[in-house]
């Protein structure tokens, strides 16, 4: 009785591994995309001074030049 | 009699009458082509006029110390390419096929499908002005900044330069290429797979003896289409590096590109065509040979 419930723990603990990896994997793969994102709200004051996260306010002028850009 | 010969005739006529549009479309854009480079190889060309210069492309490509260079950096490339990329693939489809929580599994599939999404130009920019940057502002930099070492130039320092290229895409499994290993692994029979864990096996023998050998059908085809892929992209060459630092990322397939659309040499363009055109056969077939032995030892 006492081995099954050892061996069950082992093999959520294994489990628990498997999900830390492959969302570590997945993070990984994310966040360059995440980056892409990010930056598009931003403006070159913004980028420098915090090149990662999120900062507001949103910069949406980006899309502006862009779409005058795909309209010529 | 006479009549239903007649009608078999007409019917054979018409269904000629049908094949030619396809068959003169195919002769026009598939061999056309194809036999042009051939024969071109062999002339020096020129649209005022051509002559016939036999081997001439292909002597002069192999004096040409560029050219060498490039056949070596490819093969590095290629190799580098079909092993990061299936290993990991490999590595993360086990990981989900071993999930036992079906809904962490299903969202993982599509998170790592969104990377397919996204431009494949726009991933190589992000690669080249974001992450391995040469800034020492650059991503790659900061992060190995950390351990004490010096910022690297990546894609523009000639040591580092085809490491930059393989590293490019890190993990390596974004897109839908851990699908198929998936389907693969999800079509063992399950009784194979619940012997085995009567049996007592672990998760490492079952990968070798039972996941591998089952998968090798899935094996061949990313074998074979990323030798037929890796030996003709040039990609990153062309947005990122410009074959340099001194020539250290150059492949024969932006030699072709260059030589035909920046020194108007069609005829060494063609020689190089068909020189890739036999590796690539050569390659593909030994592997296909290599892995169907595999396959019927397995079986």
């Amino acid at each position: 009785m006492e081995g099954k419930t050892v061996k069950r723990k082992r093999i959520t603990v294994k489990q628990t591994a498997l999900v830390i990896t492959v969302a570590a994997l997945c993070l990984t793969v994310l966040f360059p995309f995440w980056l892409l994102a990010v930056k598009s709200f931003k403006s070159f004051e913004q980028e420098i001074a915090s090149p990662i996260s999120l900062s507001f306010p949103l910069f949406f002028e980006n899309y502006s030049v862009a779409w005058a850009y795909v309209k010529e | 009699m006479v009549k239903t010969q007649k009608r078999a005739v007409k019917e054979t006529l018409t269904a000629f009458a049908w094949l030619i549009l396809p068959a003169g479309l195919m002769l026009i854009f598939c061999l056309y082509p194809a036999a042009a480079a051939i024969l071109r190889s062999f002339m020096d060309y020129a649209p005022s006029g051509s002559r016939w210069i036999w081997f001439g492309n292909f002597s002069a490509l192999f004096n040409d110390a560029v050219f060498r260079k490039s056949l070596l950096n490819m093969l590095i490339l290629v190799s580098g390419g079909l092993l990061t990329g299936n290993v990991a693939t490999l590595f993360l489809a086990e990981c989900l096929f071993n999930m036992r929580n079906r809904k962490a599994s299903k969202a993982f599939r599509y998170l790592f499908l969104i990377p397919s999404l996204v431009p494949g130009m726009v991933t190589a920019l992000l690669w080249k002005n974001v992450i391995l940057s040469g800034d020492a502002d650059g991503l790659m930099n900061r992060l190995t900044g950390l351990f004490g070492a010096p910022p690297n130039a990546w894609y523009f320092s000639e040591r580092l330069s085809k490491a930059s290229i393989v590293l490019t895409n890190f993990p390596w499994v974004g897109g839908i290429s851990f699908l198929i290993y998936l389907a693969g692994l999800q079509s063992i029979r399950e009784s194979c797979l619940e012997a085995a864990e009567l049996d007592g096996v672990t998760v490492w023998k079952r990968v070798w003896h039972i996941d591998l050998p089952l998968l090798l059908g899935q094996i061949k085809y990313f074998l074979i289409i990323g030798i037929v892929g890796g030996v003709q992209v040039f990609d990153m060459q062309l947005i990122i590096t410009d074959g340099g630092p001194n020539y250290s990322t150059t492949v024969p397939g932006y030699l072709l590109y260059l030589k035909t659309y920046g020194y108007s040499a069609v005829g060494e363009a063609s020689a190089i065509g068909v020189l890739l055109f036999a590796v690539t056969f050569t390659a593909m077939t030994i592997a296909n040979k290599v892995l169907a032995r595999a396959q019927k030892d397995a079986a």
